[in-house]
């Protein structure tokens, strides 16, 4: 990993005291927060660094080593520790033995002991502190579901970010319905609560019949003969297919109203909207002799 | 009924009462009155969640509250 200058990553001198390492902390962090930044990896990332700058340098503590070591700063106090024991047991066995040491050897015990900068745990800064903990990023997905898959809650399995995740589609969830999942989303910086996903739903109408609000539309062709004397009807709903009274003297355009065969309503349990069957009366396209008769016979009876 | 009233926020969230009457004039938060009570829905918790943070947080004052949630609508319109 490459060694980062929290001062310049920060844009201070170092020299800037608490309140300028603050304000050009909460300058960056408006600039590169995830929040601000949807969908923005690299903005992420720099927000990340930024937030892990200015944890070291805020803290006194752990600026004094940052300012003392440098790159070296996070294993410099175990690497003076070890030099005082090693010098204190080499004193024991007389210099001759001592100088026969290397520095080097050192570097190699350290990064055996702490996995070298990499395996470095920053979990100390995450405790403790209030300020610079941040939720983490919201993740905002769509799930493309067909109408008739909302005409009765089901599960539903599907992958966000690598993660499968499965939901229970409640029935008549519609298209553009949003819901919350709350600590789906991108881990928290800082010790911060995770983040939410948020879960769009895209509704595409496969069905013949055209949607108004939990109301269906749909036309149904009626002869003539049906139209005028009345009769049965069988009509297709999203259900499965039922018969209707057709009344006697039925005009084209009429629409008929079927009670609880449109959409289910949205977390209102067993309640649905209506289907609408507007007819459309159909003329005969071609007449025998005898019928022509009788339609003339019913025209001088006018 | 989910919601939490004005007291119940300024109290859990620590912040401001001054603030949360800001974001309610600015219309940044929509809130109901119920017998002299102001409450918040959860289902407006999240939003609620992120402007707090942004103002005590970052420093973002309530016009830069509106601005930022104009913007992020935007985007959100041009990203469907």
């Amino acid at each position: 990993m490459p060694f980062t200058d929290y001062y310049e990553l920060l844009g201070v001198s170092k020299t800037a005291g608490t309140e300028d390492i603050k304000k050009a902390y909460r300058k960056l962090a408006r600039k590169y927060h995830p929040d601000l930044n949807p969908n923005d990896k690299e903005a992420e990332k720099k927000f990340k660094a930024i937030n892990e700058a200015n944890e070291v340098l805020s803290n006194p503590e752990t600026r004094t080593k940052y300012d003392k070591y440098g790159e070296n700063w996070k294993n410099g106090e175990a690497y003076e520790e070890a030099q005082r024991t090693r010098q204190q047991s080499a004193g024991s066995r007389g210099k001759s033995t001592y100088s026969g040491g290397n520095a080097s050897d050192y570097s190699d015990f350290f990064g055996s002991m702490f996995g070298g900068d990499e395996g470095f745990d920053f979990g100390s800064y995450r405790q403790g502190r209030a300020g610079g903990k941040f939720k983490g990023q919201d993740i905002h997905a769509t799930l493309n579901l067909s109408l008739t898959d909302v005409l009765t809650e089901h599960k539903q399995t599907f992958e966000v970010n690598g993660k499968k995740i499965r939901i229970t589609v409640p029935a008549g969830a519609y298209d553009g319905l949003q819901i919350k999942l709350a600590g789906y989303g991108g881990e928290g910086y800082n010790g911060g609560p995770k983040g939410d996903l948020y879960i769009t739903f895209g509704i595409t109408n496969n069905t013949p019949y055209q949607v108004s609000g939990h109301d269906l539309k749909a036309d149904a062709e009626l002869d003539l003969y049906t139209a005028i004397l009345g009769g049965q009807k069988t009509v297709s709903t999203p259900y499965g297919d039922i018969r209707l009274t057709v009344n006697p003297l039925t005009q084209n355009g009429t629409t008929v109203r079927v009670k609880d065969k449109g959409l289910p309503v949205y977390k209102e349990k067993d309640k649905y909207g209506n289907l609408l069957i507007t007819y459309k009366v159909r003329l005969p396209e071609s007449l025998t002799d005898e019928q022509k008769k009788l339609f003339e016979q019913l025209k001088n009876m006018q | 009924m989910e919601r939490i009233s004005r007291e119940e926020c300024v109290r859990v969230y620590k912040i401001d009462r001054a603030f949360f009457d800001d974001l309610v004039d600015s219309g940044l938060i929509e809130t109901v009155i119920e017998e002299n009570t102001v409450y918040l829905h959860y289902d407006k918790l999240a939003h609620f969640e992120k402007l707090v943070t942004w103002h005590y947080d970052l420093e973002i004052n309530i016009p830069g509250l509106e601005v930022i949630c104009q913007l992020l609508e935007r985007i959100e319109q041009l990203q469907r």
